[in-house]
Protein backbone atom coordinates (compact mmCIF):
# COMPACT_ATOMS: atom_id res chain seq x y z
CA UNK A 1 0.00 0.00 0.00
CA UNK A 2 3.19 2.51 1.11
CA UNK A 3 4.44 1.46 -2.52
CA UNK A 4 1.17 3.24 -4.33
CA UNK A 5 1.70 6.40 -2.83
CA UNK A 6 5.29 7.05 -1.73
CA UNK A 7 6.13 7.35 -6.34
CA UNK A 8 9.09 8.86 -6.58
CA UNK A 9 6.82 11.93 -8.27
CA UNK A 10 4.82 12.40 -5.18
CA UNK A 11 7.48 12.81 -3.24
CA UNK A 12 9.34 15.33 -4.78
CA UNK A 13 6.19 17.43 -4.70
CA UNK A 14 6.17 16.90 -0.99
CA UNK A 15 9.69 17.66 -0.67
CA UNK A 16 9.40 20.96 -2.33
CA UNK A 17 6.71 21.65 -0.62
CA UNK A 18 8.36 20.81 2.60
CA UNK A 19 11.57 22.72 1.36
CA UNK A 20 9.64 26.06 0.76
CA UNK A 21 8.41 25.26 4.51
CA UNK A 22 11.57 25.08 6.20
CA UNK A 23 12.63 28.45 4.13
CA UNK A 24 9.60 30.34 5.86
CA UNK A 25 10.50 28.13 9.05
CA UNK A 26 13.77 29.99 9.50
CA UNK A 27 12.21 33.36 8.51
CA UNK A 28 9.95 33.32 11.30
CA UNK A 29 12.61 32.07 13.88
CA UNK A 30 14.61 34.61 12.81
CA UNK A 31 11.67 37.34 13.25
CA UNK A 32 10.51 35.87 16.59
CA UNK A 33 13.73 35.15 18.40
CA UNK A 34 15.80 38.31 16.48
CA UNK A 35 18.66 35.95 15.86
CA UNK A 36 20.11 34.96 12.46
CA UNK A 37 19.47 31.71 11.41
CA UNK A 38 21.32 29.96 8.39
CA UNK A 39 19.56 27.38 7.51
CA UNK A 40 21.20 24.26 5.42
CA UNK A 41 19.00 22.60 2.81
CA UNK A 42 16.34 20.20 5.27
CA UNK A 43 16.11 16.50 4.66
CA UNK A 44 12.48 15.37 4.24
CA UNK A 45 11.98 11.62 4.72
CA UNK A 46 8.81 10.08 3.87
CA UNK A 47 8.65 6.29 5.92
CA UNK A 48 6.69 3.75 7.29
CA UNK A 49 6.22 4.66 11.12
CA UNK A 50 8.40 1.95 12.91
CA UNK A 51 11.36 3.99 11.10
CA UNK A 52 11.07 6.95 12.79
CA UNK A 53 12.80 7.13 15.74
CA UNK A 54 15.81 5.52 13.76
CA UNK A 55 15.59 8.80 11.88
CA UNK A 56 15.85 11.17 14.54
CA UNK A 57 18.80 8.72 16.33
CA UNK A 58 19.19 6.12 19.15
CA UNK A 59 15.37 5.41 20.15
CA UNK A 60 16.74 5.68 23.88
CA UNK A 61 17.82 9.12 22.77
CA UNK A 62 16.05 11.97 25.34
CA UNK A 63 14.96 15.03 23.55
CA UNK A 64 12.33 17.90 24.39
CA UNK A 65 8.98 17.25 21.97
CA UNK A 66 5.84 19.94 21.44
CA UNK A 67 2.79 17.69 20.25
CA UNK A 68 0.39 19.14 18.25
CA UNK A 69 -2.59 16.85 16.66
CA UNK A 70 -3.82 18.22 13.37
CA UNK A 71 -7.21 18.92 12.65
CA UNK A 72 -9.27 19.85 8.94
CA UNK A 73 -8.79 18.28 5.63
CA UNK A 74 -5.90 16.05 7.08
CA UNK A 75 -6.08 14.70 10.48
CA UNK A 76 -2.94 13.23 12.59
CA UNK A 77 -0.36 14.54 14.88
CA UNK A 78 2.80 16.24 14.52
CA UNK A 79 5.66 16.51 16.87
CA UNK A 80 8.03 19.19 17.11
CA UNK A 81 11.73 17.43 18.68
CA UNK A 82 14.79 18.84 19.53
CA UNK A 83 17.83 16.52 20.98
CA UNK A 84 18.21 17.62 24.76
CA UNK A 85 21.43 18.95 24.19
CA UNK A 86 20.31 21.16 21.92
CA UNK A 87 17.59 21.76 23.69
CA UNK A 88 19.36 24.40 26.02
CA UNK A 89 20.79 26.30 23.30
CA UNK A 90 17.37 27.06 21.66
CA UNK A 91 16.03 28.03 25.45
CA UNK A 92 19.20 30.22 25.99
CA UNK A 93 18.54 31.89 22.48
CA UNK A 94 15.28 32.51 23.19
CA UNK A 95 15.78 33.74 27.17
CA UNK A 96 17.78 36.57 25.81
CA UNK A 97 16.13 37.77 22.76
CA UNK A 98 12.77 37.81 23.84
CA UNK A 99 13.82 38.92 27.27
CA UNK A 100 11.62 36.73 29.39
CA UNK A 101 12.57 36.66 33.13
CA UNK A 102 13.26 33.59 34.50
CA UNK A 103 10.82 32.13 36.96
CA UNK A 104 12.93 32.02 40.49
CA UNK A 105 11.85 27.78 40.88
CA UNK A 106 12.35 26.82 37.53
CA UNK A 107 16.11 27.09 36.29
CA UNK A 108 15.00 25.89 32.71
CA UNK A 109 11.81 27.05 31.69
CA UNK A 110 11.42 24.56 28.41
CA UNK A 111 7.96 26.38 27.61
CA UNK A 112 9.58 27.94 24.53
CA UNK A 113 9.66 24.55 22.87
CA UNK A 114 6.09 24.57 22.34
CA UNK A 115 6.04 27.59 20.97
CA UNK A 116 8.23 27.36 18.74
CA UNK A 117 6.99 24.17 17.44
CA UNK A 118 3.79 26.27 17.01
CA UNK A 119 5.05 28.28 14.96
CA UNK A 120 6.58 25.73 12.42
CA UNK A 121 3.80 24.05 12.78
CA UNK A 122 1.55 27.20 11.64
CA UNK A 123 4.46 27.19 8.86
CA UNK A 124 4.64 23.74 7.18
CA UNK A 125 0.35 24.18 7.26
CA UNK A 126 0.53 27.04 5.35
CA UNK A 127 3.00 25.79 2.84
CA UNK A 128 0.46 22.62 2.52
CA UNK A 129 -2.25 24.95 2.27
CA UNK A 130 -0.76 27.27 -0.48
CA UNK A 131 0.40 23.97 -2.48
CA UNK A 132 -2.66 21.64 -2.42
CA UNK A 133 -5.29 23.68 -1.34
CA UNK A 134 -5.80 21.75 1.76
CA UNK A 135 -7.00 23.68 5.42
CA UNK A 136 -5.17 22.22 8.34
CA UNK A 137 -5.10 24.01 11.42
CA UNK A 138 -3.04 22.73 14.34
CA UNK A 139 -4.00 22.41 18.05
CA UNK A 140 -2.48 23.33 21.14
CA UNK A 141 1.17 21.91 21.86
CA UNK A 142 1.86 20.08 24.77
CA UNK A 143 5.46 19.34 26.20
CA UNK A 144 7.33 16.53 26.89
CA UNK A 145 11.26 15.67 27.52
CA UNK A 146 11.92 12.43 27.65
CA UNK A 147 13.07 9.19 24.99
CA UNK A 148 12.17 9.36 20.75
CA UNK A 149 10.43 6.24 21.23
CA UNK A 150 8.51 7.03 24.20
CA UNK A 151 7.02 9.86 22.81
CA UNK A 152 5.84 8.60 19.51
CA UNK A 153 4.51 5.49 21.31
CA UNK A 154 1.01 6.89 22.13
CA UNK A 155 0.89 7.99 18.27
CA UNK A 156 2.61 4.84 16.35
CA UNK A 157 0.23 2.51 18.63
CA UNK A 158 -2.72 4.40 17.38
CA UNK A 159 -2.37 3.92 13.90
CA UNK A 160 -2.22 0.80 11.45
CA UNK A 161 0.90 -0.63 10.92
CA UNK A 162 0.75 -1.32 6.88
CA UNK A 163 0.14 1.96 5.22
CA UNK A 164 1.22 4.69 7.69
CA UNK A 165 3.58 7.04 7.09
CA UNK A 166 5.94 9.87 8.79
CA UNK A 167 6.86 12.66 6.54
CA UNK A 168 10.17 13.90 8.73
CA UNK A 169 11.75 17.33 8.19
CA UNK A 170 15.15 17.33 9.72
CA UNK A 171 16.45 21.08 9.67
CA UNK A 172 20.03 22.29 10.64
CA UNK A 173 20.57 25.67 11.86
CA UNK A 174 23.51 27.42 12.57
CA UNK A 175 22.85 30.02 14.98
CA UNK A 176 26.03 32.02 14.77
CA UNK A 177 28.72 31.74 10.93
CA UNK A 178 31.58 30.72 13.46
CA UNK A 179 29.24 27.59 14.61
CA UNK A 180 30.57 24.69 14.18
CA UNK A 181 27.74 22.15 15.07
CA UNK A 182 24.59 22.94 13.52
CA UNK A 183 21.98 22.95 15.78
CA UNK A 184 19.48 19.62 14.34
CA UNK A 185 15.56 20.10 14.71
CA UNK A 186 12.87 17.96 13.64
CA UNK A 187 9.51 18.30 12.99
CA UNK A 188 7.08 15.21 12.14
CA UNK A 189 4.05 14.79 10.76
CA UNK A 190 2.38 11.46 10.79
CA UNK A 191 -1.22 11.67 8.67
CA UNK A 192 -4.24 9.21 9.99
CA UNK A 193 -4.86 6.01 7.61
CA UNK A 194 -7.60 7.76 6.22
CA UNK A 195 -6.24 11.30 5.39
CA UNK A 196 -3.55 9.88 3.65
CA UNK A 197 -5.08 9.19 0.57
CA UNK A 198 -6.65 12.49 0.83
CA UNK A 199 -3.08 14.31 1.20
CA UNK A 200 -1.94 11.78 -1.59
CA UNK A 201 -4.55 13.02 -4.38
CA UNK A 202 -4.27 16.93 -3.29
CA UNK A 203 -0.99 16.59 -4.35
CA UNK A 204 -1.80 14.97 -7.35
CA UNK A 205 -4.47 17.21 -8.04
CA UNK A 206 -1.98 19.79 -7.36
CA UNK A 207 0.95 18.34 -10.12
CA UNK A 208 -1.53 18.51 -12.39
CA UNK A 209 -2.52 21.89 -11.66
CA UNK A 210 0.77 23.45 -12.09
CA UNK A 211 2.52 21.14 -13.91
CA UNK A 212 5.41 20.69 -12.38
CA UNK B 1 29.64 -16.74 30.12
CA UNK B 2 28.93 -14.01 28.34
CA UNK B 3 25.79 -12.92 29.14
CA UNK B 4 23.91 -12.46 25.78
CA UNK B 5 21.29 -9.34 25.98
CA UNK B 6 18.63 -9.34 23.44
CA UNK B 7 16.84 -6.17 22.56
CA UNK B 8 12.65 -6.12 22.00
CA UNK B 9 11.76 -3.88 19.30
CA UNK B 10 8.22 -2.52 19.96
CA UNK B 11 5.86 -5.29 19.01
CA UNK B 12 7.88 -8.29 19.12
CA UNK B 13 8.18 -11.01 21.89
CA UNK B 14 10.16 -14.13 22.91
CA UNK B 15 10.55 -16.73 24.92
CA UNK B 16 14.42 -18.41 25.88
CA UNK B 17 16.03 -20.40 29.24
CA UNK B 18 18.43 -18.40 31.44
CA UNK B 19 21.11 -16.86 31.19
CA UNK B 20 19.93 -14.14 29.05
CA UNK B 21 19.18 -10.15 29.48
CA UNK B 22 15.79 -9.40 27.67
CA UNK B 23 15.84 -5.52 26.83
CA UNK B 24 13.43 -2.84 25.58
CA UNK B 25 14.37 0.94 25.70
CA UNK B 26 11.91 3.57 25.19
CA UNK B 27 8.73 2.65 26.52
CA UNK B 28 6.00 5.08 26.83
CA UNK B 29 2.21 3.32 26.09
CA UNK B 30 3.46 0.66 25.71
CA UNK B 31 3.34 -2.09 28.06
CA UNK B 32 6.31 -4.85 28.52
CA UNK B 33 5.04 -7.72 30.00
CA UNK B 34 7.67 -10.51 31.50
CA UNK B 35 6.85 -13.94 32.28
CA UNK B 36 8.95 -16.10 34.42
CA UNK B 37 8.97 -19.70 35.51
CA UNK B 38 11.16 -19.38 38.71
CA UNK B 39 11.34 -23.31 39.08
CA UNK B 40 12.94 -24.01 35.38
CA UNK B 41 14.01 -20.06 34.76
CA UNK B 42 12.01 -19.98 31.26
CA UNK B 43 11.31 -16.27 31.14
CA UNK B 44 8.62 -14.74 28.56
CA UNK B 45 9.36 -11.14 27.41
CA UNK B 46 6.49 -9.35 25.33
CA UNK B 47 6.73 -5.67 24.10
CA UNK B 48 2.79 -5.15 23.74
CA UNK B 49 1.52 -2.03 21.32
CA UNK B 50 -2.26 -2.10 21.62
CA UNK B 51 -4.91 -3.61 24.10
CA UNK B 52 -7.71 -5.83 22.90
CA UNK B 53 -8.84 -7.70 19.51
CA UNK B 54 -10.66 -4.86 17.04
CA UNK B 55 -11.49 -6.26 14.10
CA UNK B 56 -8.41 -7.89 12.96
CA UNK B 57 -8.88 -10.97 11.24
CA UNK B 58 -6.91 -14.12 12.41
CA UNK B 59 -6.75 -17.42 10.79
CA UNK B 60 -6.08 -19.30 14.18
CA UNK B 61 -7.93 -22.31 15.30
CA UNK B 62 -9.57 -19.81 18.49
CA UNK B 63 -10.51 -17.23 15.61
CA UNK B 64 -14.52 -19.01 14.81
CA UNK B 65 -14.96 -18.76 18.70
CA UNK B 66 -13.85 -15.53 18.36
CA UNK B 67 -16.36 -14.43 15.55
CA UNK B 68 -19.44 -16.24 17.16
CA UNK B 69 -18.95 -14.14 20.33
CA UNK B 70 -18.52 -10.65 18.54
CA UNK B 71 -21.11 -10.75 16.45
CA UNK B 72 -23.44 -10.83 20.18
CA UNK B 73 -21.66 -8.39 21.88
CA UNK B 74 -22.05 -5.95 19.20
CA UNK B 75 -25.33 -6.03 19.85
CA UNK B 76 -24.77 -4.37 22.98
CA UNK B 77 -24.22 -0.76 21.95
CA UNK B 78 -21.74 1.47 24.26
CA UNK B 79 -19.55 -1.27 24.74
CA UNK B 80 -15.82 -0.70 24.58
CA UNK B 81 -14.54 -3.50 22.40
CA UNK B 82 -12.02 -4.27 25.20
CA UNK B 83 -15.09 -4.99 27.73
CA UNK B 84 -16.73 -6.83 24.32
CA UNK B 85 -13.70 -9.43 24.20
CA UNK B 86 -14.87 -12.84 23.67
CA UNK B 87 -14.56 -15.20 26.25
CA UNK B 88 -10.88 -16.97 24.52
CA UNK B 89 -10.78 -20.29 26.32
CA UNK B 90 -7.77 -19.86 28.96
CA UNK B 91 -5.39 -21.49 28.57
CA UNK B 92 -5.07 -23.04 31.60
CA UNK B 93 -8.61 -24.72 31.30
CA UNK B 94 -6.59 -26.44 28.66
CA UNK B 95 -3.27 -27.79 29.96
CA UNK B 96 -4.52 -28.84 33.36
CA UNK B 97 -3.45 -32.55 32.38
CA UNK B 98 0.56 -31.75 33.00
CA UNK B 99 1.47 -28.02 31.43
CA UNK B 100 1.33 -29.19 27.65
CA UNK B 101 -1.12 -28.17 25.13
CA UNK B 102 -3.04 -31.21 23.89
CA UNK B 103 -4.59 -29.89 20.18
CA UNK B 104 -4.04 -27.53 17.81
CA UNK B 105 -5.88 -25.10 20.24
CA UNK B 106 -2.49 -24.26 21.89
CA UNK B 107 -2.83 -20.98 19.75
CA UNK B 108 0.72 -20.65 20.61
CA UNK B 109 1.79 -22.96 16.79
CA UNK B 110 0.29 -20.69 15.08
CA UNK B 111 0.99 -17.54 16.10
CA UNK B 112 4.07 -16.26 15.27
CA UNK B 113 2.42 -13.95 12.35
CA UNK B 114 4.03 -10.36 12.63
CA UNK B 115 1.31 -8.49 14.69
CA UNK B 116 0.81 -11.23 16.95
CA UNK B 117 2.57 -9.28 19.58
CA UNK B 118 1.25 -6.04 19.22
CA UNK B 119 -2.43 -7.09 21.02
CA UNK B 120 -2.36 -7.95 24.58
CA UNK B 121 -4.60 -10.65 24.17
CA UNK B 122 -2.80 -12.30 21.41
CA UNK B 123 0.76 -11.89 22.80
CA UNK B 124 -0.11 -13.14 26.31
CA UNK B 125 -1.43 -16.43 24.52
CA UNK B 126 1.69 -16.74 22.73
CA UNK B 127 4.00 -15.73 25.24
CA UNK B 128 2.06 -19.08 27.44
CA UNK B 129 1.60 -21.41 24.93
CA UNK B 130 5.61 -20.72 23.55
CA UNK B 131 6.66 -21.18 27.27
CA UNK B 132 5.00 -24.07 28.02
CA UNK B 133 6.24 -25.71 24.75
CA UNK B 134 9.24 -24.98 25.95
CA UNK B 135 8.75 -27.11 29.18
CA UNK B 136 7.48 -24.25 31.79
CA UNK B 137 4.79 -25.09 34.07
CA UNK B 138 2.02 -22.46 34.06
CA UNK B 139 1.33 -22.76 38.10
CA UNK B 140 4.57 -22.14 38.36
CA UNK B 141 4.78 -19.04 36.10
CA UNK B 142 4.41 -15.25 37.59
CA UNK B 143 4.18 -12.13 35.85
CA UNK B 144 5.43 -8.37 36.46
CA UNK B 145 4.65 -5.50 34.34
CA UNK B 146 6.02 -1.84 33.27
CA UNK B 147 4.89 1.13 30.75
CA UNK B 148 1.45 2.12 29.94
CA UNK B 149 2.76 5.74 30.55
CA UNK B 150 0.39 8.79 29.25
CA UNK B 151 3.23 10.89 27.90
CA UNK B 152 1.41 14.18 27.24
CA UNK B 153 -0.86 16.07 29.35
CA UNK B 154 -3.54 16.90 27.26
CA UNK B 155 -5.97 17.02 29.45
CA UNK B 156 -7.24 13.15 28.68
CA UNK B 157 -7.87 10.79 31.28
CA UNK B 158 -4.85 8.15 31.82
CA UNK B 159 -7.78 4.96 31.62
CA UNK B 160 -8.78 6.26 28.40
CA UNK B 161 -5.18 6.86 27.28
CA UNK B 162 -3.65 3.87 25.33
CA UNK B 163 -1.02 3.37 27.99
CA UNK B 164 -3.77 2.62 30.68
CA UNK B 165 -6.13 0.68 28.11
CA UNK B 166 -2.96 -1.21 27.73
CA UNK B 167 -2.21 -1.85 31.48
CA UNK B 168 -6.24 -2.61 32.15
CA UNK B 169 -6.39 -5.19 29.53
CA UNK B 170 -3.27 -6.91 30.56
CA UNK B 171 -4.47 -7.35 33.90
CA UNK B 172 -7.50 -8.12 32.83
CA UNK B 173 -6.08 -10.89 30.51
CA UNK B 174 -3.80 -11.87 33.39
CA UNK B 175 -6.48 -12.55 36.12
CA UNK B 176 -7.97 -14.70 33.88
CA UNK B 177 -5.17 -17.05 32.84
CA UNK B 178 -4.75 -17.15 36.80
CA UNK B 179 -1.48 -15.89 36.91
CA UNK B 180 0.06 -13.26 40.03
CA UNK B 181 1.76 -10.34 38.92
CA UNK B 182 4.36 -9.96 41.17
CA UNK B 183 5.65 -6.48 40.75
CA UNK B 184 4.49 -3.20 38.27
CA UNK B 185 6.16 0.04 37.31
CA UNK B 186 3.26 1.16 35.10
CA UNK B 187 1.47 4.59 34.50
CA UNK B 188 3.45 8.00 35.02
CA UNK B 189 4.80 10.36 32.35
CA UNK B 190 8.01 9.32 31.88
CA UNK B 191 9.47 6.73 29.51
CA UNK B 192 11.07 3.58 30.27
CA UNK B 193 13.49 1.45 29.77
CA UNK B 194 13.27 -2.59 30.98
CA UNK B 195 15.97 -5.15 31.67
CA UNK B 196 14.74 -8.86 32.44
CA UNK B 197 17.22 -11.24 34.28
CA UNK B 198 16.10 -14.59 33.41
CA UNK B 199 18.67 -15.89 35.32
CA UNK B 200 17.28 -14.60 38.78
CA UNK B 201 13.89 -13.40 37.34
CA UNK B 202 14.62 -10.08 38.15
CA UNK B 203 13.33 -6.87 36.29
CA UNK B 204 14.90 -3.58 36.38
CA UNK B 205 13.26 -0.29 35.24
CA UNK B 206 15.23 2.74 34.47
CA UNK B 207 14.02 6.27 33.33
CA UNK B 208 15.51 9.02 31.47
CA UNK B 209 17.09 10.83 34.51
CA UNK B 210 18.95 7.31 35.73
CA UNK B 211 16.64 6.22 38.29
CA UNK B 212 17.08 2.42 38.50
CA UNK B 213 13.87 0.86 40.01
CA UNK B 214 13.62 -3.03 40.72
CA UNK B 215 10.14 -4.42 40.22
Amino acid sequence: MIKKYLLEEYKDYLEEMMNIGSGNAATALEQILAHRFDMSKPSIHVLPTTKASSIIGDPAMPVTCAKMHMVGDIRGDMFFIVPFDQTKQLVALAQTSIDRKMKKADTQDYSVIPEIGNIMAGVYLAAIHDFCNLNIYHTVPVLAKDMVQAILDETIAGVSQTDKIIIVIANQYLTSPEDKTPMETFFLMIPSSDSIKTLMDSIKEAKKLYGA
Amino acid sequence: MALEKIMIIVGKGVVRKAPVVFSSVGLGSCVVVTLYDAKRHIGGFAHILLPGNRQRTTTLPLSTARERETKNERRKKGMRYEDALPQVPSIVLTTLSGGRPRDSASAGEHMFLDETYHYTDTAIAALLAEMTRQGASLRDIAAKIAGGAKMFADGEHYEASIGGRNVKSVKQLLKKEKIPILGEDTGGDYGRNVDFHLDSGRVVVSTIGGMKKEI
